[in-house]
């Protein structure tokens, strides 16, 4: 029989430079068992996934009332391990917020996340608006993700919305300073966002490539093309999703050594970072 | 030796413009990944082109079900029947817990496929995409102790937790890679599995449990 392409092993793709993962998390998912959901257990399929750093968010906490409550575990967790980076959570519906963004800064964290139908807030209401402007003001990156889960698996009591693409465009609109960091959107959404904002608008938007169809259909390659490829970064979706998923759709795209050290990494700490 | 069991290909008979550009795509990214046989039909073609709802001429290795179609219509026997005569497999599009019906997609899951392969405990069954989104946690439930309902692995989810859950309930001698519409994903599942298995049941879900299946002499030097 004809033997399989000597390409297959993840430990045969090209040598690289570092990659980060800007959409990590820990602690346990309420609605299914999730293996890896330890710090421990994160770094093992980091190692595995050749990924070197990870920008991890308090899972739990994201389902609590007062998700801020999560971010003392993470920022004692991250300090243990330098290739974790803590992404504290933001909720600016609850009072104490201000400080938690301050904390954010003062931590060096290199992004706060607000989930906003998670925390049943208008997403691009009032409190979204002014958590938007303060995050302009504090240079620090605001990550929401879309979704965390295919609709269409979700536990029948997982009843959150997910993220509305009006809402995107209507935060990075409303503050000429805000960086946001938006997970987990496929391709229609991306197109949705970036083509109904201005460039300059479009210019503080990175999107993580975690829910973004490969080959076959290529969306991701598409975007590239369209989009530009400053806007991307990788981004898993660890410990719900495996890791391999997003290494290897940018491994089939055959990128350059440059480009692909755009996504792995450049673009997250020459883009997003600056 | 790598068998993809759940791939798709057009023709400019199908409902895509960029067909060309789709089977370009799909043959590139398999020889990266080191696909060496793509099993295939064509969606949306109703059985004219492709083994979808009954057998077309000569080329038909395997009988794909129309998505609209739940597994427990008694409709579905004398297809059944005919692939227990000529010994191809029938693949079942799964819905995973899907509790309603939508137009062109009757909510057939799991528990429907399992009540066909246990009238026709001969023919082998394929459930199709466990990673095709969906609670493939239900799906898996529901066919642990019926032998010849195999899995395919294929489909967008790669859902943390779910490859060890389809080696707990079907075993890895009931486990066939594929990749349905996103090769990507397909491709991460198998890096996984490389970690996780010997190579010897690696090969298993490669492409033996494919081979075991499918007729003899359906693949090259089989």
């Amino acid at each position: 029989m004809e033997e399989r392409s000597p390409h297959l092993s993840a430990r045969r793709v090209p040598r690289r430079l570092m990659r980060i993962d800007v959409n990590a998390f820990l602690g346990a998912y309420p609605y299914r068992r999730v293996p890896g959901t330890s710090p421990d257990g994160l770094l093992q399929a980091m190692a595995r996934a050749g990924i070197d750093e990870a920008w991890v968010s308090h899972l739990p906490s994201l389902f609590w009332r007062q998700p801020m409550e999560g971010n003392a575990w993470l920022y004692a967790t991250a300090a243990r391990e330098p290739r974790l980076k803590p992404v504290p959570a933001l909720h600016p519906g609850l009072s104490g917020w201000e400080g938690a963004l301050g904390e954010a800064a003062d931590r060096a964290a290199p992004a706060g996340r607000c989930d906003p139908l998670y925390y049943g807030l208008d997403p691009a209401g009032p409190e979204m608006r002014v958590l938007a402007a303060a995050c302009g003001a504090a240079h620090l990156p605001l990550m929401m993700a879309v979704r965390l889960e295919d609709g269409r698996q979700r536990h029948p009591n997982d009843r959150a919305a997910e993220l509305p693409a009006a809402a995107v465009r209507a935060l990075i609109r409303s503050d000429e300073d805000l960086r946001l960091l938006i997970t987990h959107a496929d391709r229609g959404f991306i197109e949705e966002v970036h083509f109904g904002s201005t460039p300059e608008e479009a210019a503080r938007l990175w999107w993580d490539v975690s829910w973004i169809w490969g080959a076959p259909e290529d969306h991701l390659e598409t975007l590239l093309g369209t989009i530009g490829i400053d806007r991307f970064v990788f981004g898993t979706g660890q410990p719900l999703r495996i890791p391999e998923a997003s290494v290897a759709k940018v491994d089939l795209l055959d990128l350059a050594p440059a480009p692909r050290a755009a996504i792995d990494s450049e673009n997250t700490r020459g883009g997003l970072l600056r | 030796m790598l068998i993809d069991v759940h791939a798709h290909f057009y023709y400019a008979g199908a409902p895509r413009s960029d067909w060309r550009e789709r089977n370009a795509s799909r043959l590139a990214a398999g020889r990266k990944i080191g696909v060496t046989i793509h099993v295939a039909s064509i969606l949306g073609s109703w059985g004219r082109t492709s083994p979808i709802y009954f057998p077309s001429p000569r080329d038909v290795e395997a009988i794909k079900l129309a998505a609209s179609r739940r597994a427990t219509d008694p409709l579905l026997d004398p297809i059944c029947e005919l692939a227990r005569e000529r010994g191809v497999p029938v693949l079942h599009h799964v819905w995973q817990h899907r509790t309603r019906d939508w137009p062109g997609q009757e909510a057939s899951d799991g528990p429907e496929l399992v009540a066909l392969a246990t009238r026709h405990p001969q023919v082998r069954f394929i459930l199709a995409h466990i990673g095709g989104g969906g609670d493939w946690e239900h799906s898996l439930a529901a066919l642990r102790a019926t032998p010849n309902v195999y899995v395919d692995l294929s489909g967008s989810g790669v859902d943390g937790g779910m490859l060890e859950a389809c080696l707990e309930a079907a075993g890895v001698e009931r486990l066939l890679w594929g990749t349905d519409l996103t090769m990507d994903t397909g491709w991460a599942k198998l890096r996984y599995l490389e970690r996780l298995l010997s190579p010897r049941d690696l090969e298993l879900v490669q492409w033996r449990n494919a081979a075991r299946i499918f007729p003899r002499g359906a693949f090259p030097a089989d």
